[in-house]
């Protein structure tokens, strides 16, 4: 089966190759039977990767060891789940997983557009077709999953201890879907530059291909924090690790992109700038698959040094090269059709979000690949720890909060004196009150207070818009409040939906801030019976328990935690042993979770069978509200992607029969 | 004989990417040059862009975020947009209008050459028609636009200190010499209009030709 993956990844390679010569010849001589010939070769692409996905799945669930993916990342006591998941678990699966996910968005998308934007489509699949040429040129040369052993082993090495773990099968996905999901926008500008159909279509054709991807990436690096949080033990959540990063610099850019797409149809602003965050944002999305995938920043994350970092840095270096040689070419195409009206703005609220983005960007980037630099530039690798990238960024995140606040009180073109009073009066009052109530709930020190006084002012805004909204939606109808809502949000999905995610923006700030600020800390090493306090809870250690699970051993003990007198629950932190990877066992955190705090109990090792155990033990407050505000950004998403059913939306193209081209 | 399956699938694959260039004929994409149709694509969507702008800054000036002064002049200035797109739709529409009842002339011209008994295709109209295909909310809204728009036409100039040219409608700044758009020379000043019918009158006037209600002097 393996050869059967291997010959269709081949025929894929070809047909790419030939795809992308009959869209462009086609587009250029008119001849419309090579450009249909070229969308056809999407869907073979598709065909031939999902058919070599499959012949790697068959090979892993067939347990046939001879392959050598197959012997290095299952074993025969693999559960069936992580057998169908290891697919992604190492190098050369993930890399065909990729491409089986790039070819799936090129398949739906040019299915999706059908005839529309039928004069970008040739290059956007030439662009599409180029990114799979290249996937498959690693995957064939460089990675090859299917490379049989000359021998064949009696079991494989099993997977990787880490990755077998729910949360760690579902985050590549997320991430993944993510990632490549930014090839269509980019195909698309790429598509526009080339066709110089330069007007504002592009951007208006992949408002959705871009919510889609960045949605998943959003839940993708939410999923990986989770996971983190849950696995790793160390009671936090993200610490700026190269592979986090490289997920979440084109969430930055990408996030950027969103918003500054809609000057650009509003207003008719920011084309170039448009076309680089797409850019940025896509060739992040390579150099971080590049990151994680060539080792060559270490990281937990980074499971192998391999032969494929030359391959990208050269495809990095072609698009880097390529997309810049045609922006400048079509340079005098993209020449803004307003101007900035006044400062006092909500373009040029607009404008300071991209900046700040970038400037976030840019320093985590920095931060990122410093080690590589230093260790480029002198001998020593210096790595840059969280602190650095909390002290930098931390200050960046509450202005990109202020400007989240302050951008929708403003009108577009320009905001009156008396206007600028009525918006901001309200929400401003409500800082200090925050910071007074913050305070006398027990909240110290400059920096949360301020972020909470931020927090405090950004959902006084949103509320107030929403109020007002429905306000004046009630005067015109004579609706009630909650008719008026529902109308207001049915009739603009997207600014509603936009604030509904920066809601859950704000729910995930003060997560954030209440587990970095306010985070309580303490071990021991108890014997049964004995008991630890932390903040109001007393934690009861009552003894270990030993379980056999399929490939691994689980240790679990016991914790009863008591607030003031009584019993409030238990926790249970889990280690798990794993046969084939002893000298890594995995913890599983016993966490307690609670509407304000969670109470985050690790297992760190026990003596004498389990008759004494050490702990480390964790208070963080609010924590569970930066899961709560991922939900809420998901259904703010959901919101401003759910298809239009009020009036105010047209197909953006309709031809009227008058026209001779609509008459052939 | 799995290694079967996968010749099999590839010769699909294979067949599939071939197929359109030996049935050129049943390409689902048309040989287009054609600058006409473009042109009147990029302008409906400018037309759509500036409705929907409109219907934005109306809702920006109900919840307080603009002025009323800046809501009166973006408005304006708005209108005189659309009107100038909307001008430039029904011009490109007339042209190709008078094109394709040439094309038509032509057509049956050599249906009747080639001695065909059924007429020649005149009903082959693909797209739908923009208004029909658009929702309610818009029609409406557009209707109403274009009502204020006939008016803005008829008067040449909307609000004050704004000028339009007269031949086209398209707005122009105070110290203009020409129109942006189409180039005719503007009169020395704004013309002056009836302020009830939105007429020209002449300077001197002291009633209005038009609507004969009385002016003050200019």
């Amino acid at each position: 089966m393996a050869e059967v993956g291997y010959i269709a990844l081949m025929a894929a390679l070809v047909l790419a190759v030939f795809g992308i010569a009959a869209s462009m010849i086609g587009v250029r001589r008119n001849q419309m039977e090579l450009v249909a010939s070229g969308r056809n070769a999407v869907y073979a692409v598709g065909l031939l990767v999902l058919t070599a996905a499959v012949a790697l799945w068959y090979s892993l669930l067939a347990m046939d060891f001879s392959v050598e993916y197959v012997a290095t990342h299952a074993e025969r006591a693999l559960p069936l789940f992580y057998k169908f998941s290891s697919l992604w678990g190492g190098q050369a699966g993930s890399l065909l997983f990729w491409t089986l996910i790039l070819s799936g968005y090129s398949v739906v998308a040019v299915a999706a557009f059908g005839r529309q934007q039928w004069e970008l489509m040739p290059y956007a699949a030439s662009v599409l077709l180029a990114i799979s040429a290249f996937f498959l040129i690693v995957l064939l040369f460089a990675a090859n999953p299917f490379k049989r052993l000359d021998f064949t082993p009696p079991d494989g090495q099993g997977l990787n201890p880490l990755l077998q773990n729910y949360w760690m099968v579902i985050h590549p996905v997320g991430l993944y879907l993510g990632f490549v999901g930014f090839s269509i926008p980019f195909a698309f500008a790429v598509a526009a530059l080339a066709s110089k159909r330069l007007d504002n279509q592009w951007v208006k054709a992949v408002r959705r291909w871009t919510l889609v991807p960045w949605l998943f990436l959003s839940v993708g690096i939410l999923m990986g924090s989770m996971w983190a949080y849950a696995e790793l033990g160390w009671g936090g959540f993200w610490a700026w690790d190269p592979v986090e990063n490289a997920s979440f610099l084109p969430w930055l850019t990408g996030t950027a992109f969103l918003h500054s797409m809609v000057i650009q149809e509003k207003r008719g602003m920011l084309k170039i700038w448009n076309m680089v965050l797409i850019f940025i944002t896509f060739s992040l999305t390579i150099i971080g698959t590049f990151i994680t995938r060539s080792g060559v920043i270490q990281s937990v994350h980074s499971f192998a040094l391999s032969n494929i970092g030359p391959l990208f840095l050269a495809f990095i270096a072609l698009i880097m090269l390529g997309f810049l040689y045609l922006l400048f070419e079509r340079l005098p195409l993209l020449r803004s059709e307003n101007e900035l009206d006044s400062m006092r703005s909500r373009e040029f609220a607009f404008l300071l979000n991209n900046l700040v983005f970038l400037i976030i960007t840019f320093a985590t980037l920095l931060g990122t690949i410093f080690p590589m630099l230093t260790e480029l530039l002198g001998s020593t690798k210096i790595a840059v720890s969280a602190p650095f990238f909390n002290k930098v960024n931390g200050p960046i995140f509450l202005a990109l909060l202020v400007l989240m606040g302050v951008g929708p009180l403003l009108g577009w073109r320009r905001s009156s004196d008396e206007s600028l009073v009525r918006n901001f009066t309200v929400p401003v009052a409500t800082m200090p009150v925050a910071v007074v109530v913050a305070y006398l709930l027990g909240a110290r020190g400059p920096a949360p207070l301020v972020g909470l006084a931020v927090c405090a002012f950004v959902t006084a805004t949103i509320v107030q818009e929403f109020v007002r909204g429905a306000q004046a939606r009630r005067q015109a109808t004579g609706e009630g409040w909650g008719t008026a809502l529902l109308r207001i949000t049915q009739r603009n999905q997207r600014r509603y939906g936009g604030y509904t995610g920066h809601l859950g923006v704000i729910l995930m700030a003060l997560g954030i801030i209440g587990a970095t600020f306010f985070q309580a800390e303490g071990q021991a090493n108890l014997a049964i019976g004995q008991s630890l306090a932390i903040r109001d809870y007393t934690l009861v250690y009552r003894g270990l328990s030993q379980v056999e699970a399929n490939n691994h051993t689980v240790i679990a003990g016991r914790v009863d935690v008591i607030k003031g007198s009584r019993v409030v629950g238990a926790v249970e932190p889990h280690r798990n042993i794993y046969r084939k990877n002893p000298d890594q066992p995995t913890s599983e955190v016993g966490i307690m979770v609670r509407p304000l705090e969670d109470l985050y109990v690790v297992l760190a090792g026990w003596e004498d069978n389990g008759r004494t155990a050490s702990f480390k033990v964790y208070v963080n407050p609010l924590i569970s509200w930066l899961w709560l505000g991922g939900l809420v950004l998901v259904l703010g998403t959901f919101i401003s992607l759910w298809p239009q059913v009020q009036a105010g939306e047209r197909r953006a193209v309709a031809v009227p029969g008058a026209l001779p081209g609509a008459a052939r | 004989m799995l290694i079967f399956l996968g010749i099999i699938i590839v010769g699909i694959a294979i067949a599939w990417v071939a197929y359109p260039i030996f049935r050129p004929s049943e390409s689902p994409f048309r040989a287009t040059e054609d600058s006409v149709r473009q042109a009147w694509e990029a302008l409906a969507a400018r037309r759509d862009d500036t409705l929907r702008a409109i219907k934005d800054l109306e809702f920006d000036y109900r919840v307080g975020k603009v002025s009323a002064e800046d809501f009166q002049v973006f408005r304006a200035r708005l209108k005189m947009e659309a009107a100038a797109v909307m001008r430039q739709m029904d011009g490109l529409e007339r042209e190709s209008e008078t094109a394709l009842a040439a094309d038509l002339e032509a057509e049956i011209a050599a249906a009747r050459q080639a001695q065909r008994p059924e007429p020649a295709p005149v009903a082959v109209r693909e797209g739908a028609p923009a208004k029909a295909a658009s929702p309610s909310g818009v029609v409406a809204l557009e209707k109403e636009v274009e009502q204020e728009i006939q008016q803005v036409r008829r008067r040449g100039a909307v609000a004050d200190g704004l000028r339009a040219c007269p031949r086209c409608g398209h707005a122009a700044a105070p110290d203009d010499r020409f129109c942006g758009n189409c180039g005719a020379a503007l009169p020395e000043k704004a013309i002056t209009v009836c302020p009830h019918c939105g007429m020209p009158r002449k300077p001197g006037d002291r009633f209005c030709a038009h609507c004969g209600k009385p002016l003050a002097a200019v």
